[in-house]
This record gives structure tokens, sequence and C-alpha cells, in this order.
């Protein structure tokens, strides 16, 4: 960007076709998106119980946030989740999507496979992995009874072992990324590999650095989409485990949502929704610009 | 206004989309318009449906339902509906059934959206009080002179008076007891004696013996346990038969300002419990305890002999033609024996616009009629005490009904509406005690230390419900 | 893909044939650890409401209820459903998918003054969690005069969607920059080049954009839910929450079944529409 200069003519023929083809979509945030994000930032600076007018109480419900414990576990708890799960489910899925880019017979069976419980819609699959994480009656432990003789953990129901019963979960459902990553692979162009062999690169050297450069737009993407996802965790706590044991998966989405819609503090759950927004935005914006490094674009977009 | 906007948004994006078309090949443009096509038949069938047709002063009711397996959200449309407008031409019922762990969100958005369902009852996870205290609950004083079921006591009908004034009618009753599973106990060789509701004899020890009697392989895959207290997140009313109800201040007002969580008899009933666990082990760890009935009924999976539970649970019994007996809840220290009861209150919103319309609808599902023909066909214990006659008749075949009757009709003379209905932010609370109480039922540490640190954490979240409710 | 069978059929080397074993190898493995769950759904899917709490569990159902299948299907007016659902999903995901190709199109291409800003307020639109915007998006709604019916559900979409342009985005920045510099000076107008090279260059990438816009539709149900009141305009998703009850007694048995059934409709238009992904057109072959 800071690279070129543009011609004055240039800069308003860009500018003029930028906000022709984005302007579907500035349409739908005047219309549909901003409006309920604007209204739900004046939320936070009332208490609205949903039945009575909202009435306006300055910064209270954020001061009363920070003061909150429950505030301050439900992050904890949130960012435990991302910043394991986030990787390890990204490593994953590129892993998976390597996989599934070798040239051999079935691909499209095993892609099916790999693809198939992502379909499985949510509540169906919180309760599926209630079934299978039961420490009696579910599949893992009845496995690991018969190898090791010994019982299993309580997973969903033990403190130090519901967070990551949820990452494997997640794991489970990979799909989306893998697919994104393997449309990612298969644009990668066919040349550059050649000419990598041609100089007698290893396979390890083309990863480093022919493939991982040129899907680096598809990382950043899955890297903020699974981080902005993962800070939204709702259904898999109030499904599987209410939150619990002792506040383990007490996720800062499912603290919000309570407060909403159980405790009727529909002003201190946007309060939640502003902190996070503003969190994940700094976040996200500091990605984007430490992307500038790391991330290659073939087309020099930015 | 707003509608013209919106077209012509709609307009100005499909001319987006039109003007590319033009610029490419013709075979894109022809896929292309096929899909429109398809789509744009599914729109035009969707407003038609929805369009109701205006017919004059007839006027239009709307009651919210939790689905549930089709047991009620079969009976309110098939027979309900039906029957009601029947008999009262000029109302059209409208029932809207969602999913049980959405109800909430369904109920909230109507009532911000200025549109709440005109009759409803607690069948979410909120209860009676969150929107009584909301003043989002029409009182129904000067209706009731209009209330002519004899058969619903007023005992009953107290359980939602607040304040002197009648805020609900309660359309089902659920008492609690021991319910157990008789092949267990018939396994192990064990008869299990009928206890008289108030029995001085039949005390907590008794019970322990009993419970000891069919436990097996404590810990193991293979576990049977004696016992689990089925309600177990309200581990702050065990103390009810030990002499003491920490929210009793609060039931005449929703709200609870002070509590002591520290007194020796709360701390006495609270190591009583635990015991159960690791030292008579007689019942599993909480965590084991909330793996074996996040699948489904801890009864049913033959996992657990004896469940001190809500009436609810015979429902499962019957699906599974389970053989079960009961028993009333033992005496505690200081003589008493406090179950549970759980009334579901029909409401009508302060906000309805057919009040007297909404008030025929709650006065009709609790008539004598439709309380017999909701029993018969739900399955539910109904408000109606000769109604109840016909509930304990579907478990005739699976317990003895008479005792079943005794235990069931001196649980409900002698029980306590359960808090969550009465106590506002109890939501708050539940997930205080149960993430709280950890610490003394799976790790076996000391009651008295773990309640000292919980007590003024309980009343800084006290303070807090009232704070965000502006009270 | 001209030029790689050249490259393959050439060198066909011992260390290739090693990579290649390994990966099928492992490939079955992790399908074997995939299916597993979906296996413990169908086989408790065919038991008997009593045998689903059998200790220990039974691996395969006797005898095997397919009936459980029928009364799933019975439970709810499930057809009715799987219309509705299919309808409003392969609606909306058309809209999604053509409007925000061509928005996510402009962020990647045109150097627009307040580019930058406008793509993070895109961003920011997704960070804000639902069921705070719930709310005020629902009495808009109710202004227009839109509930009970699936206009909300599906209006929105032909304006883009922020997740999807930004997965598109990424794509169309992968495109080397010259393709368009190149169209340019052939005397292609500006959309022309957008439709004719751009759209399918990206194909990979909007065939997978367009399974997930069908996923997510197919699966959500807070929306549905929200502005449809009347059950016969239900989708699938909703159907399948009401298996949860309030007491907790949740008949396994018929929820696995109605799940399976659920999976079908998706899995199957995945299975089909891959076929643009895994044979996506490789950016080399057309310079």
């Amino acid at each position: 960007m800071a690279g070129m200069r543009l011609s004055r003519k240039t800069e308003f023929r860009e500018t003029k076709y930028f906000y022709l083809f984005i302007s579907p979509w500035i349409i739908g945030l005047i219309l549909f998106t901003g409006g309920p994000i604007l209204v739900s930032g004046y939320y936070s600076f009332t208490r609205y119980d949903i039945a009575h007018d909202p009435v306006f109480i300055g910064f209270e419900n954020y001061i009363n946030l920070f003061h909150n414990d429950l505030f301050w576990k439900s992050s904890g708890v949130t960012l435990y989740y991302t910043i394991v799960g986030v990787p390890v489910g990204l490593a994953a899925s590129l892993a998976l999507a390597m996989l599934l880019n070798v040239r051999i017979p079935g691909q499209r069976i095993f892609s099916t496979i790999f693809y198939l419980p992502s379909v499985v819609s949510g509540v169906v699959l919180s309760l599926l992995w209630v079934w299978l994480l039961d420490p009696d009656f579910g599949v893992v432990n009845v496995l690991y009874y018969k190898i090791t003789g010994m019982a299993g953990p309580q997973w969903l129901s033990d403190e130090h072992w519901v967070i990551p019963s949820l990452i494997m979960m997640s794991l489970w459902t990979l799909g989306n990324n893998v697919i994104v990553y393997l449309a990612g692979l298969k644009s990668v162009p066919a040349n550059l590999y050649e000419a990598a062999q041609i100089d007698g690169a290893s396979r390890f050297r083309q990863m480093i650095n022919i493939t991982l450069p040129m899907i680096s737009p598809v990382t950043l993407f899955l890297l903020i989409t699974g981080i902005i996802g993962s800070f939204q965790v709702f259904v898999q706590a109030d499904i599987m485990t209410k939150g619990g044991p002792n506040y383990a998966s007490y996720f800062y989405v499912y603290y919000l949502y309570q407060q909403a819609f159980r405790s009727f503090n529909l002003g201190y759950a946007s309060a939640m929704a502003w902190v996070l927004f503003i969190f994940v935005g700094v976040l996200t914006w500091l990605m984007m610009r430490v992307s500038k490094r790391w991330v290659h674009y073939e087309g020099g977009g930015e | 206004m707003a509608k013209k906007w919106v077209s012509m948004a709609t307009v100005f994006s499909i001319g987006a989309v039109l003007a590319l078309s033009g610029c490419s090949s013709s075979t894109d443009n022809t896929s292309n318009t096929g899909n429109t096509g398809e789509g744009s038949a599914g729109t035009a069938n969707a407003p038609a449906g929805g369009s109701n047709a205006d017919s004059g002063k007839k006027v239009t009711i709307t009651l919210l339902n939790a689905q549930d397996n089709g047991i009620r959200d079969k009976f309110l449309p098939d027979v309900v509906k039906k029957k009601f407008e029947e008999a009262n031409p000029n109302i059209k019922l409208e029932i809207i059934s969602v999913p049980y762990d959405q109800f909430d969100s369904k109920m909230n958005t109507m009532v911000a959206g200025g549109t709440p369902p005109d009759v409803w009852s607690h069948w979410g996870q909120s209860g009676f009080v969150d929107y009584n205290v909301r003043d989002m609950v029409l009182d129904l004083t000067p209706y009731m002179n209009d209330f002519n079921n004899p058969n619903i006591s007023q005992s009953t009908l107290d359980i939602y008076k607040i304040d002197g004034k009648q805020k609900g009618i309660p359309l089902n009753i659920y008492s609690s007891m021991i319910f157990y599973n008789k092949d267990l106990f018939d396994k192990a060789g064990v008869t299990v004696p009928n206890y008289k509701p108030g029995d001085p004899a039949w005390t907590w020890d008794e019970f322990v013996e009993l419970a000891k009697s069919v436990s097996k392989d404590y810990g193991k895959p293979s576990a049977v346990y004696g016992f689990t207290y089925g309600m177990g997140e309200h581990f702050l009313t065990y103390s009810w038969d030990w002499g003491l109800d920490i929210f009793d201040p609060a039931y005449a007002t929703g709200f609870l300002g002070k509590a002591d969580l520290t007194d020796p008899k709360l701390v006495d009933a609270t190591k009583f419990f635990q015991d159960l666990i690791f030292k008579d082990k007689i019942m599993p760890t909480k965590a084991a305890e909330e793996s074996i009935s996040k699948i489904g009924d801890p009864l049913l999976t033959g996992k657990v002999a004896m469940s001190l539970v809500g009436s609810w649970a015979m429902g499962g019994f019957k699906d599974t033609n389970m053989k079960f007996g009961v028993l009333p809840l033992p005496t505690g220290s200081a003589g008493t024996s406090t179950p549970f009861i759980y009334a579901d209150p029909l409401m009508i919103s302060s906000k309805s616009k057919n009040p007297d319309a909404a008030w025929k609808l709650v006065q009709f599902m609790t008539s004598p009629e439709m309380q017999l023909e909701m029993t018969k066909a739900t399955g539910y214990p109904p408000s109606d005490s000769v109604a109840y006659k016909e509930w304990f008749n579907q478990y005739k075949d699976l317990t003895d009904i008479q005792y079943l009757e005794e235990v069931n009709t001196a649980a409900i003379e002698k029980g306590k509406e359960s808090p969550n209905h009465l106590i506002a932010g109890y939501g708050d609370i539940t997930s205080f005690i149960l993430n709280e109480q950890q610490a003394i039922f799976n790790k076996d540490e000391d009651p008295t230390a773990v309640l000292k640190e919980m007590n003024p954490k309980f009343q800084q979240l006290l303070d807090d419900i009232k704070q965000k409710a502006g009270k | 893909m001209s030029t790689q069978k050249v490259s393959r059929s050439s060198s066909i080397s011992a260390g290739e044939r090693t990579v290649k074993v390994a990966a099928f190898s492992i490939l079955i493995i992790l399908s074997v650890l995939m299916i597993l769950p979906l296996y413990i759904m169908v086989s408790t899917a065919l038991k008997t409401q009593q045998d689903v709490f059998l200790f220990p569990p039974e691996w395969v159902p006797r005898p095997a209820v397919w009936h459980n299948f029928i009364d799933a299907m019975h439970a709810r007016s499930f057809g009715r459903f799987f219309y509705n659902t299919t309808t409003y999903s392969i609606l909306g995901t058309f809209g999604e998918v053509i409007s925000s190709a061509f928005v996510a199109y402009g962020f990647s291409r045109y150097r627009g003054i307040g580019r930058n800003f406008m793509f993070m307020i895109l961003l920011a639109t997704m960070m804000i969690p639902y069921p705070v915007t719930m709310i005020p998006q629902f009495v808009l709604f109710k202004n227009f005069g839109w509930i009970d019916t699936y206009l909300p559900l599906v209006v929105p979409s032909f304006l883009g969607s922020a997740y999807i342009i930004f997965l598109l985005r990424q794509f169309f920045n992968t495109v080397p920059v010259d393709l368009f510099e190149a169209a340019r000076l052939d005397g292609c107008s500006e959309l022309r080049t957008y439709w004719n090279i751009a759209m399918p260059l990206c194909a990979p990438a909007l065939a997978s954009a367009a399974i997930f816009g069908f996923m997510y539709r197919w699966n959500d149900y807070l929306g549905p839910l929200i502005y449809l009141n009347t059950e016969s305009k239900f989708t699938v998703s909703i159907a399948l929450s009401s298996f949860t009850s309030m007491f907790n007694i949740v008949p396994w048995h018929l929820l696995m079944a109605a799940g399976l059934v659920a999976v079908l409709p998706p899995i199957l238009l995945f299975f089909v529409a891959q076929k643009y992904f895994v044979q996506g057109i490789v950016v080399s072959g057309l310079k």
C-alpha cells in the first residue's frame, strides 16, 4: 500500500468501483446489522430488564462487570479454550487437508467422512458427545476400560477434563476448516512445486517455502474467524455442562446469555458483549497488522 | 417508510446481480435464472401462509408452550385449542410451541418486541417470581370470583398468591418422593417396608441402612448406588428438615436480602449428605451423579436404586415399563419431613391486549373437565384433586397405587413450593451453588470451612441480584 | 491439470510411493476415529428405549429396531420441516454466495479510500455476540411486519455475510493481479472481469462458501426459532432440539435416528459439490 502512490485519477476510479462492489454489504449494514449493534451499545449503558423501558445508568454495568468474579472467571475459561483450541484446531485441519491433498484413490470418500461430523446439528452434536463421554455408558470410557482395566476420567463432570473434552469434541468437527485449507492447497500453482523440484528442494522445504506462504491468507482467515467463534462458544456449555463443574466451562457467552435471557439483565449482558467486542476487535486489528509480515498475497492485495 | 427502504435495497442488489449476468456468457445466465426462479417460489410461499385474514371482531390470544416430546405439545393443539375455540367462537387461540432449551429466548424476544404471549407458564429456566418481580404478570384477583373449580384447594391457589394478589393458577402440581427401582431391590432380596408418611421411625439413619443393602461396587464402572439426591443443585435446602430454611425471609418479596450460610443447622445437614457419599458410600459423588443424570433418569439407567426426585420422573418409568416403589421423605433431625412441591401456574401477561379472553383460557384449562382430560392425555399430575385419581390409575401396573396416593397426598400437604419459583435470580443462585458445592461433594472438604468461604460470595451475589433488578 | 499429469507420470519415485502409502494408512485410521461416534449414533438409533441403558452397552443392538426411524420422523411433521429447511437454505445460500462474492471482490481488487476501515467494520460485525443483537433485530423485523415469515432469514442473505465475504476476499487476494490488468487492457469491463475471470478462478472457494452457507442455515435454529411462530413453518433444526425436555428425559433412540436422517441432505450436497473444489482449477493452468 505504502509502496505505490496512486494517481488521483486512478484513486478516484478505484474508490468508485470499490464502493460499487461493496454496496450490497453497506446496504445490509445500514438496514439490518448496523442498527441492532448500535442499539446494543446503547443498552450497555442502561438497566434493561426487557419488561420495562431501558433506564440510563451511565457506566454502572461496566463498573459492575469488572468487579464481578464470574466475569473474570468466564473470561479466563474462554481464553484457555481459545488459546489451546484454536491453534490445535488449525494444525489438525492443515494436516488433514494435506493428507486429503495427496493423490491417492478414495479421496472423495475420505473427505466426505471427515466432513460428516460437521454436518451434525448443534444440539444433537452436544447431546451425542454427552453420551460418548459418559463415564459409564460412553464409548470412550468403555474402550478405555477394555484397554487399561481402569475407570476412565469423569470427562465433562471433572473440572480439569471438561475443557480438554470440549476441545476433543471440536476436533471432531473440523470439517469446515479442512475444506477451506483444501481449497487453499488446490489453488497453489503446480508450477511452483515443479520449479522447486528441479532445484532439488526437499518435501519439507517445499512445504515451508511454498505451501505455507501460499496458503497464509487462508490461515489468517481461519485464525481470525476461529478466534471470533471460539470466544462465542455457547451451545456446548448450555446443553452439556451448564458451565460447570466449579465454573470450569463457564464460557463468556454462556454467562452473557444467562444474564440476558435468564436473569433479565440485558443491559449488563450488552456491556459484556461490548467488552468482548472491543477485546476481540483490538486483537483482530493487531493480527491484521502483524499479518502483513507473514501473509503472502499473490495479488499483492494488502 | 422502512418497508420502502427495504424493497429499494432488494431491488438494488438484484439489479446489481442482473447487471452482472448481462456481462456473463449465456450458459451461466440460464443456470442462474433457473436458481432464482426456484428460490422466489419459496419466498412467495412463506408470507402467504403467514398472513392472517382479518375477520372482524374475533380476538386472538397466544399461549407459549415448551415442547416436551409430543406430550403437552400435542395435547394443546389437538384438544385444548379445538375445544376452547368451539366453546368460545369469537376467540382464536394461537399456540406457539418451542423447544425447552430455547423457551427463554423466545419468551424474552416476544416480551421485548411488545408482543408477549397472553398466557404462559414458567416452562423455561426462569421461575414464576422472575416474571412477577418485573411486573410481567397480571393480577388475577378481580377474576377470582369467577373461578369455579372447587377441586383446586385454597392452599394450592395460595402458592401463587403474592402480597394478597392471585398471580397464577396452578395447572400441574408435582410432588417429590423417594422413588426406587423395584427390580434392584428384588435382585438383592430386600423388601422395602411401606412407611406411613410422618412415621417417626422412618428416619434418615434408617434410610441409610436400607440404601446400604442395595449398594455395590462403589466407584467402579459397574457400581450400583443406593441413592441419589435428584434435586442436588438445591443443597442449600438440605437443611429444611434440620430446622432451617435460609430462603424463608424471601418468600414474601422474592428477594433474599441476607443469608447466613455458616448456620450450624445448614452445616449439619450438609455434613450428613456429604457422609452419604464418602462415609456411608451409598451415594455417588456429584461428578458421578451429574454424569449419570446427564443421560437420563438415574433410576432408569439401573445405576441407582433410590432417588429423591419430583414426580415428573414417573413419566419415564411409564415409557420404559419400569416397576417402581415410593417412600416418603425420611424425617430429619428437626423431626420434620418437608418435600419439595412444584406447581406450574398459568399466568396472564400484564401487557395482554385481551385479558378477558386470556382469563377464559386459564379458566378453561384449570376446569375439572380439562384437568381430567389433561391428566389422561399427558400423564402429568393435575392440580385438581379429583383428576389426580386418574393420574394414580395410570401407574397401577407398575406400583402400589394406594400407597402412592397416600405418600403423594401427604407430600403435597406438607411440602413447600420449590424456591426456584419463588426467589428472584434463582438461575444465578443455582449456578453459584452448583459450582461452589464441588469442594464438598466431590472432594470431601470440610463443610464448615467451605460454607464459611462461600458466605461472603453468596452475600455479594444476593446484593448483585437486587442491584441489577433495580431494587 | 495437464502439466501435473506430465510431472506425475514422469517420476513415481519410491519416496512418493511411501508418502502415498503412509497417507492412505493414516487416513484409514483417522476415518475409523471419525466414524466411531457416528456408529454409536447409528447403534443407539436402532435400540429400544430400554436397551439404551444396558450395561455394558451393546455394540450391535439386538434386535435392530429400524422402526425407530419411522417413529422419529412421525414424532413431528419432519416431511414438512425438510421441505421448509431445504427451500430456505437453498435460497438464502444462493443470495449469500452471489452477493458476498461481489462484495469480496470489491474488497480484494480495489484500493478505494477507506478500504481498511470498511474491512475492519466488516470483521467487527462478526464480533458482537448474537444474544445481545437478537432483541433489537427482532424489534426491527417486527416493525417491518416480517415476523412469522422467512423474510428475516432470507432477505439479509442477499446483502452478503461477513464470514463468507472475508473467506472469498482471502481467495481473491491470491489471484495474481496481472490477470486482471491483462483483462483490463483487453478492454473488458470491470464487471466482466469479475464475472469471467475472478469468479471461475475462485470456483473452489465458491463451492466451499456455498456448502458453509447451506450448512449454516440447515443447522441454525436460534434464527428460525425467534422469527417463526407457526409450527408448520418450523425447520428441521428446531424439530431436532425439541427432543430435549424440561425433565431431562431425552428419547435417545429417536433423537439419534432423527439426527441421522437430518444429516443426509447436507452430506449429499457435500458429496456432489466437492467435485468443484477437490478438482479445483489450478491457477497456473490458465496463465
